[in-house]
């Protein structure tokens, strides 16, 4: 198993409430699960290969629970990659490499009975954690945004934050809210639903702590 | 405003009717539309003003007929039996959202409720910060 590490920072959007119960091991608030997300990496590698500076993105959705299986998904590398930087991501995403459960690559791509071949494209990325905003773009595949949690009441940004100590993603999460568009072939639309800010240390055991 | 001086420090659990990771929590609706839930708070240090309120146990039920905001809810605090009539009505005072701002936690809680019962109950037992307890 070639060692790996990644370090960076992440958005996701999913078609569940703000707070997803997933993140909890409760149901997907409307049983079933569309998600994706955008990450950059700031410092990693695949063995000799480093892969700092690249980003990638992932678009899935499941039928029903993620644990239940039966999903769909593709990935997206940026042209810049060279052919081992690609290679090593794909391994990196899809899973291999990697210890049964250890990462949210691992995980959802166990849970993928069809992975489409992997989109090469630009990946424009802009995310804020703390300001919980993003944008991310990848022409002809997908559009992000995401923006605070408003309190109903009030008006007032709602700060909350989702902390998973023995996580396969995150070790702290600050939660908002998101919208997408996913087109390609796995494709659908999402509006002011789940949406994910976090860091991410990642390597082929899971979390780094 | 000048309030009362108080404070509160101590383990509570509580439960509601939501699914794990209540979606209130990250102001989503709550999962079957209603709200049922119920808390104990053991005070390790506390005061309101000169009565100390140390060691005593405080709970509340409550139930509201939609989301928390949306008010219309219906509420029983329950104060612990060692209380003395000082404790008990500093103890309810901060329950029921007096001498404290606007928006702070009990008062945001306590302006949503349409029926306010008051403190029947009594609690005769420890409530352990494992998230273990009894009120009777």
């Amino acid at each position: 198993m070639t060692p790996w590490e990644i370090k960076g920072r992440e958005f996701g959007n999913c078609n569940c409430a703000y707070g997803c119960p997933c993140q909890f091991n409760a149901l997907p608030t409307h049983g079933h699960c569309r998600g994706l997300a955008v990450f950059d990496i700031e410092e990693g590698y695949h063995g000799t290969t480093r892969l700092d500076g690249l980003k990638a993105a992932g678009i899935f959705r499941w039928p029903g629970p993620i644990h239940e299986g039966k999903g769909e998904c593709v990935h997206v590398i940026e042209p810049r990659a060279t052919p081992e930087q690609r290679d090593a991501l794909l391994r990196i995403l899809r899973g291999e490499d990697t210890a049964p459960g250890a990462t949210v690559f691992q995980v959802f791509a166990s849970t993928c009975d069809k992975q489409h071949e992997p989109i090469i494209a630009d990946i424009d990325f802009e995310l804020d954690i703390e300001a919980r905003t993003a944008r991310a773009r990848i022409d002809g595949v997908l559009d992000m945004r995401g923006a605070p949690i408003l309190n109903p009441v009030t008006g007032a940004e709602h700060r909350v934050r989702i902390e998973q100590p023995n996580g396969f993603e995150f070790a702290e999460a600050e939660v908002g809210r998101g919208w997408s568009s996913a087109r390609g072939p796995v494709s659908y639309e999402l509006a002011d639903t789940y949406g994910q800010f976090a860091r991410i240390h990642l390597c082929q055991n899971g979390m780094v702590r | 405003m000048a309030y009362v001086d108080w404070m509160i420090r101590g383990p509570k659990i509580g439960a509601c009717s939501c699914s794990y990771g209540c979606p209130c929590e990250f102001n989503a609706l709550p999962t079957n539309g209603d709200c049922e839930g119920l808390e104990a708070h053991r005070v390790d240090e506390g005061w309101f003003g000169d009565v100390r309120l140390d060691g005593l146990i405080i709970g509340a039920r409550y139930r509201w007929p939609g989301p928390v905001h949306e008010g219309g809810g219906v509420v029983q605090g329950i104060i612990d039996q060692r209380a003395s009539e000082a404790q008990r009505d500093a103890l309810f005072a901060i329950l029921g959202g007096k001498e404290q701002e606007p928006m702070n936690r009990q008062n945001c809680y306590g302006v949503l409720f349409d029926v306010a019962y008051g403190p029947n109950g009594i609690i005769d037992d420890g409530v352990a910060a494992q998230g273990r307890g009894r009120i009777t």
